[in-house]
């Protein structure tokens, strides 16, 4: 099933259920700062690459710079996780930042959500820093990052 | 390098350029420089040539992926990807856009230069595709056009290499994209056209007209 779940790029209408997604599954407790308009904006930003994996199960967007790119949000429905869709949404966010020779990937997560963690770090991100009451002034963040470089040496003669 | 050169399209946008064949260093050091010192003014160019023999590991490349490299030149450089082969009988195509002003992403180029190879092969009946994951070029398992950019101040370079009529044997030599066994394929191996100056100027302004929206 998740196999054939086609990623594409959020289009207008999808703005306002990303933004419930992000207020539901990914802020809860913190307010609401991804708000309709803001994920509107992100849809529309050249930079940035919105995506959504089949029916809106679930949603990734990613912001492109010259040299890193960063996370800024990835959801997926608590019914359909832990079947590959999140990472199927990481890989396709992540093909043009490889393409383009982008170093790294950096993003933040809630230190109250162990499982987003443990996700990142299986997708090769490793913690980078501790940002005290980041969410809010409420809930810190762990600031990750994985590198897209390999480390420089000789190759063999 | 000089980059004066026989245009070999009448594109709008674009400016196509035919260098023929070109080493790789300097080459590189152009369109870097193209793409520090050009301006909001400077026009779009899409470089096409081929280069003299040459291992480039890409920022995404484990030098371990180099095999065996022989008298081949192995150079480090700052694409995206992992590591490929350019030599003669490959043409290699060199997009250098402001990426703001024709309002394009780097996934936007990515799908202009695979959907063109895509179109222009199709005229030679051969089926090719491109891949969610990685990507590149494939007509069934093997591989015919690899992509790898750079974005430096909003403009990019680097681009696409599409194997034409070549000697396939170098590849051999490497783990082709980090992949241990990748088979490559070429155009003349295809029943496809084997001459990279043709092959050129019949691709530019399919690619041009993609980039001109």
């Amino acid at each position: 099933m998740t196999v054939n779940t086609r990623i594409r790029l959020a289009v207008t209408q999808d703005a306002a259920l990303i933004a419930e997604m992000s207020r539901d599954y990914v802020e809860h407790g913190l307010g609401w700062s991804w708000t309709p308009a803001r994920v509107l904006a992100a849809v529309n930003n050249r930079a940035t690459n919105v995506a959504v994996a089949g029916e809106l199960l679930g949603f990734g967007i990613m912001h492109y710079g010259d040299d890193s790119a960063h996370l800024a949000l990835l959801a997926v429905r608590p019914a359909r996780q832990r079947c590959g869709l999140g990472t199927l949404l990481l890989e396709w966010l992540e093909k043009p930042a490889r393409v383009a020779g982008i170093e790294c990937i950096r993003l933040e997560a809630r230190v109250d959500n162990p499982g987003a963690i443990a996700f990142y770090r299986h997708q090769g991100f490793r913690e980078a820093g501790c940002l005290a009451g980041y969410y809010r002034g409420t809930v810190d963040a762990v600031r990750m990052e994985k590198r897209l470089d390999v480390a420089l040496h000789v190759p063999p003669r | 390098m000089s980059v004066p050169a026989t245009a070999v399209a009448d594109a709008a946008a674009a400016e196509t350029l035919w260098l023929g064949r070109c080493a790789y260093a300097p080459t590189w050091r152009a369109m870097q420089r193209y793409t520090q010192e050009r301006g909001p003014d400077s026009p779009d160019q899409i470089w096409l040539l081929e280069h003299e023999p040459v291992f480039t590991l890409g920022m995404n490349a484990d030098a371990s992926h180099v095999l065996a490299p022989g008298d081949i030149p192995v150079l480090r450089i700052d694409r995206g990807g992992q590591v490929t082969y350019h030599g003669p009988g490959q043409l290699v195509v060199y997009p250098l856009i402001d990426m703001r002003r024709a309002q394009l992403t780097v996934r936007d180029l990515l799908n202009a230069l695979e959907r063109s190879v895509i179109e222009y092969v199709a005229r030679f009946g051969i089926e090719a595709r491109c891949r969610a994951a990685a990507p590149g070029v494939y007509v069934e398992e093997r591989k015919l056009a690899s992509v790898g950019l750079r974005i430096r101040r909003g403009g990019s370079y680097h681009g696409l290499a599409l194997n034409v009529c070549m000697d396939l044997a170098p590849f051999a030599r490497i783990n082709p994209c980090g992949y241990a066994g990748l088979q490559m394929t070429q155009l003349s191996d295809l029943n496809g056209p084997g001459d990279v100056a043709q092959v050129a100027a019949e691709f530019a302004p399919l690619l041009a007209a993609k980039l001109s929206r």
